[in-house]
């Protein structure tokens, strides 16, 4: 017999990862009675691969969760050991900020503040089912016959879901190394009707740092000036203090004998005697399919990240592999500076189950049940800021859901947040997502260091965001219109002296001009325009703005045609499409057409213009059709 | 509903001829039919693409309107796509008249202009260039016009576009990766690669715009003007030109009082040609109107006809002349033969010239055979492809923004021009478009096409 728990939740979020982590933590800010359920509470938000936070693309959605009120960019702070800026000389507006992290304090200090919440529960259990009463979900079962009740449920499973680990040609279920797989909720789900995909993804060796000669290799330092994901105070009294340091990362190369090496072992390698058949990363492949793709280099970077400050395990980045141990240990040998390098946890891969996201509502509700939400790696993602991104979300909806308020649907045009998650829903993903800056289509718009002015507004309005947070980002506005009055208002005269301070630059002037007119010229920065004008401002204290202000109006023309496009973009998302619309009854859409419309329920124009194989032709019947 | 309509449309010029010929397209094509339609023998179902013999009678009152043939069409094998026919019936005002409003009491719409090549193209039967193409091909006035756009048709257009949208996106891959991915030494050589490819492929988009530049010119005629001071004889010229053994094809309104116009043939190449003879030149171009009139027809013209007085030295206003018109293509033409020779003919230094006289029709088929020389330049008979002016836009718009590419040092701004380029010829191929876009092109084709 079940036991029901006496307990009624609004919101249960299963898993403890990053998804899950940033699930938890929104519904229960926003007032909602929460559960967090995980098979193990000591590997909450442990980091399954390296030890680093942001990068191009990444570094945007932390912020974004950041601004919405979420945890990672300050747990990422708390735990940061060096930090740097990336992208900084092809264009500022792709600027992206890195964090390597301290593995395990990133992970016991994330633990610290989910426990001071004061609506969140935390208990380790494994779920097996879904509670289900006609086509709505009202609560999960555990393992040992616990039901515990809620109005909305979120699954923020990862790589659990019938994960099996493969070293060699050696294989077994497993979460992650070392951890329990979750299978009886993979076949549930599946009763249910939902489609389940598979998809792998691999981790390299972590290595002995004392058995690397660190003489040999070439130190990576992270930026001098002090950086920070968070834009809001770190004041969260956890008891564990951030400590200021910054380590190096150190580079090497593998070589020929290396590539040798793995050749010789393909046969060997669960890749590549079909053993494992799932899609793997395209963006971050193992070694092994970097020797075997791309023959023509004769070395691949390799980056050994530092694993925290009271460890001297590192994570070689770049080298992921399952190939067996004893080639595992002969390949990193012939690399330079780990000539007698020591393995302490081997390389493996995973291949796991993944959400066919089209299955979901850009609310990250299933079309399928009521009341259920899916977020993190289990959509079909990798890395754990998508993670993070759609776990948010998720949580965010599900503590909507569950007090009867209008969901969050964050736009392509507005966040990367949006973009992750409309094309997930809207495109699904036949490899795991990774976010790049190039899938979206206003990224001079959308800057990590305007995360804040674009999604604070939201995060605030829905209570997770605090007042004085929120009043933080109105003062940076309010700053920001203030620094672009000054420059419009202080002018440079064609004397003499400014010339050859230009021309110094390689420009010059002719004609009285702005500052602000002066910025737009690809020569000229803000600490340029300073050593002619003083601002009547602190420089130091404003110098993330004075950035800002910088890229608004060196960018000005491309973002005023960005904000064009979102304008013409309006009308498409006006049309919107009711969610039983039949399409079957639109004369002239091709079948095709009619099927996918009707797989992906679009909520409006703009979202099934996006869908794969949907032509401006059939936009335009469908057009033609809504506003008869 | 438009796409839920069928309708009907007289498909020959009404008046008087022996056949005429009325299309319908829609999904109650064929019950119309059941309901107009005697044919004389029994059919189980009408035959597909067959020709049919019987009557149009109105089914109101069982009246007899006229002994047709028919053709039927069932979709997608049609036209349109959808189910059509085709009725062949006696020509002249009346009849075809009397079967058009018997099937509008049917329950069939009238076709608006260009709705049924719309619907092929919403069909999916043809891009939006060849929708295009088959709008050029029924007004084409001249051969050339006609065999440039049969080549369109046929997709050659779209092919050279796409090749330069797929180089585009090649080169916004590379942007993109390196953006993205590249370290700091594989991002120097990375871009010096990409600005290199910018380069070559705008020289090679800048040729082919040069070209349908070219083909503009024959689609809405050369425009030539003729250009001088008063009295070197303009209007000599003009009258000489549409005259001597030359049909007319079109007397054009002048846009303005000032200028009279008209298009002459030659050899299936049109030239619209312009005398200026009611603009000011009297007074040197400081005055302000004359400016601003000259240099309006200076920006449409394609080729200029630029005349002097042989019978007088040069004056002021003839220095103007020549210097304004510098970066145009000219024709210098030294006018009254006839009369004694006053002007240095070094004055021109090294550029041709030609002397005439108006008056007599001396040299007239010289400056023909320059006009003939003019196109050679630009077209041969090898060249397939051809752009209507909404392409042309496009393609200028993509290459300006292209061009822009070279100059800017950040890659994000790289990629970001790119990206617009694309979309130009995107919208050029009719891969996106707005409802706005469609509605312009098909409001030009004629009922019935």
């Amino acid at each position: 017999m079940a036991f029901i728990y006496p307990v009624k939740y609004d919101v249960i979020v299963v898993g403890g990862g990053h998804a899950g982590c940033e699930a938890a933590f929104a519904a229960s800010k926003i007032g909602c009675k929460t559960l967090l359920l995980t098979m193990n509470i000591d590997t909450i938000a442990l980091m399954s691969c390296n030890p680093a936070i942001g990068g191009i693309g990444k570094a945007q959605l932390v912020k974004e969760i950041d601004a919405l009120g979420g945890i990672m960019g300050i747990v990422t702070d708390f735990s940061a050991i060096q930090y740097r800026y990336l992208n900084t000389k092809k264009g500022q507006a792709v600027r992206s900020l890195r964090a390597q992290t301290d593995r395990t304090k990133y992970r016991l200090v994330m633990r610290k503040i989910l426990e001071k919440e004061k609506n969140l529960d935390i208990k380790q259990g494994e779920v097996v089912k879904l509670l289900v009463k006609g086509k709505e979900v009202y609560g999960v079962e555990t393992r040992f016959g616990t039901q515990f009740l809620s109005k909305t449920v979120v699954l923020c499973l990862g790589t659990f879901m019938e994960g099996l680990v493969h070293i060699g040609l050696e294989s077994f279920p497993a979460g992650r190394f070392g951890e329990f797989s979750s299978n009886l909720l993979s076949q549930n789900l599946r009763e249910l009707g939902f489609i389940l995909g598979r998809f792998k993804t691999g981790t390299p060796a972590r290595l002995d740092g004392r058995t690397i000669d660190y003489s040999k290799l070439i130190p990576q330092y992270g930026d001098e000036e002090k950086r920070r994901f968070s834009f809001r105070e770190l004041d969260l009294d956890i008891g564990i203090k951030k400590e200021e340091v910054s380590l190096p990362c150190y580079i090497t190369y593998t070589n020929p004998k290396t590539h040798q090496i793995i050749r010789e072992n393909l046969d060997r390698s669960p890749l590549y005697t079909g053993i494992i058949k799932a899609t793997g990363v395209r963006y971050c492949p193992s070694i092994e399919d970097k020797v075997v793709k791309f023959s023509h280099k004769d070395r691949h970077q390799i980056f050994i990240e530092p694993e925290g400050i009271n460890t001297y395990e590192v994570y070689p980045n770049g080298i992921s592999t399952s190939l067996p141990i004893d080639v595992q240990i002969k390949m990193l040998r012939t690399i330079e500076g780990l000539e007698n390098v020591e393995i302490i946890r081997p390389g493996y891969a995973i291949e796991h189950n993944y959400f066919d996201p089209t299955q979901l509502y850009p609310t990250l509700e299933t079309k399928l049940y009521e009341n259920l939400f899916i977020g993190g790696q289990i959509v079909g993602t990798t890395g754990y800021e998508e993670a993070g991104a759609t776990g948010i979300i998720a949580g965010i909806n599900a503590a909507l859901k569950a007090l009867n308020k209008e969901p969050i649907i964050l736009k392509r045009s507005q966040s990367y947040i949006g973009v992750l998650i409309d094309d997930l829903v809207t495109k699904g993903t036949n490899e795991p997502y990774r976010m790049f800056t190039s899938r979206v289509e206003f990224r001079l718009l959308l800057r990590e260091e305007n995360a804040d002015l674009r999604l604070s507004e939201i995060g605030y309005k829905i209570g997770l965001l605090k007042d004085t947070d929120y009043e933080k980002v109105l003062k940076k506005k309010e700053r920001i219109e203030q620094i672009k009055e000054w420059l419009k208002k202080e002018k440079l005269y064609p004397q003499e002296e400014i010339n050859n301070k230009l021309k110094e630059w390689g420009t010059s002037i002719k004609e009285p001009i702005s500052l602000y007119e002066l910025l737009k010229r690809p020569e000229i920065e803000m600490n340029k325009i300073i050593q002619f004008k003083n601002p009547p401002f602190d420089i130091k204290e404003n110098e993330e703005i004075f950035w800002n202000v910088e890229i608004d109006i060196k960018y000005e023309g491309y973002i005023n045609r960005s904000l064009k496009e979102i304008e013409k973009l309006k009308e498409l998302e006006e049309v919107e499409i009711p969610e039983d619309f039949d399409y079957y009854k639109v004369p002239s859409l091709s079948n095709e057409a009619k099927e996918k419309l009707s797989k992906i329920k679009p909520k409006n124009l703009a979202q099934a213009q996006r869908i794969p194989g949907i032509t401006p032709t059939a936009i335009l019947n469908l057009l033609i059709y809504l506003k008869k | 509903m438009a796409e839920e309509k069928t309708i009907y449309a007289l498909a020959t010029p009404p008046g008087k001829s022996a056949i005429a010929v009325i299309r319908v397209s829609g999904s109650k094509t064929i019950p119309l039919l059941k309901k107009i339609f005697r044919p004389q023998k029994e059919y189980q179902k009408l035959p597909a693409r067959k020709i049919i013999k019987g009557e149009i009678i109105d089914f109101e009152n069982q009246e007899l309107i006229d002994e047709v043939t028919l053709a039927v069409y069932y979709s997608p094998n049609s036209y349109t796509g959808e189910d059509m026919a085709e009725i062949f019936c006696h020509g002249g005002f009346y009849l075809p008249q009397r079967i058009c409003e018997v099937l509008k009491k049917g329950g069939a719409f009238l076709a608006e202009p260009g709705e049924f090549t719309k619907r092929r193209f919403l069909n999916g039967k043809i891009d939006l260039v060849q929708a295009e193409a088959l709008l050029s091909l029924i007004s084409a006035q001249t051969e050339k016009q006609a065999k440039m756009a049969l080549s369109q048709l046929k997709g050659e257009t779209s092919l050279i576009i796409k090749n330069f949208s797929e180089e585009l996106k090649e080169l916004l891959v590379l942007t993109e990766y390196l953006i993205e991915f590249a370290d700091e030494e594989e991002s120097e050589k990375l871009g010096r690669d990409i600005k290199e490819k910018i380069i070559s492929l705008k020289e090679r988009m800048e040729k082919i715009f040069r070209k349908t530049n070219f083909q503009k010119e024959i689609f809405e005629g050369i425009r030539t003007v003729i250009l001088g001071r008063a009295n070197v004889g303009k209007s000599s010229l003009f009258n000489q030109l549409i005259g001597k053994e030359r049909a007319i094809v079109t007397e054009i309104p002048g846009t303005t009082r000032d200028v009279i116009e008209a298009m002459i043939d030659i050899d299936g190449f049109p030239f619209i040609l312009c005398d200026t003879a009611g603009i000011d030149f009297t007074k040197t171009l400081i005055d302000e109107l004359s400016v601003k009139k000259t240099k309006e027809y200076l920006e449409k013209a394609n080729l200029i006809l630029l005349i002097f007085d042989i019978s007088e030295p040069p004056q002021e206003i003839d220095y103007d002349l020549l210097s304004i018109t510098k970066e145009k293509e000219r024709i210098i033409i030294l006018n009254k033969k006839d009369l004694v020779h006053k002007f240095p003919l070094d004055f021109f230094k090294k550029e041709p010239y030609l002397i005439i006289s108006a008056k007599y029709g001396e040299g007239i088929e010289e400056l023909i055979k320059k006009l003939k020389e003019y196109v050679k330049n630009y077209y041969s008979d090898t060249d397939t492809f051809l752009f209507l002016p909404r392409q042309i836009d496009c393609l200028e718009r993509s290459l300006e923004t292209f061009k822009r590419t070279i100059d800017i040092p950040y890659w994000e701004g790289v990629a970001e021009e790119l990206k617009t380029a694309l979309n130009y010829l995107k919208e050029l191929l009719g891969e996106t478009t707005t409802e706005e876009i469609l509605d312009r092109i098909f409001s030009q084709f004629c009922v019935g096409k």
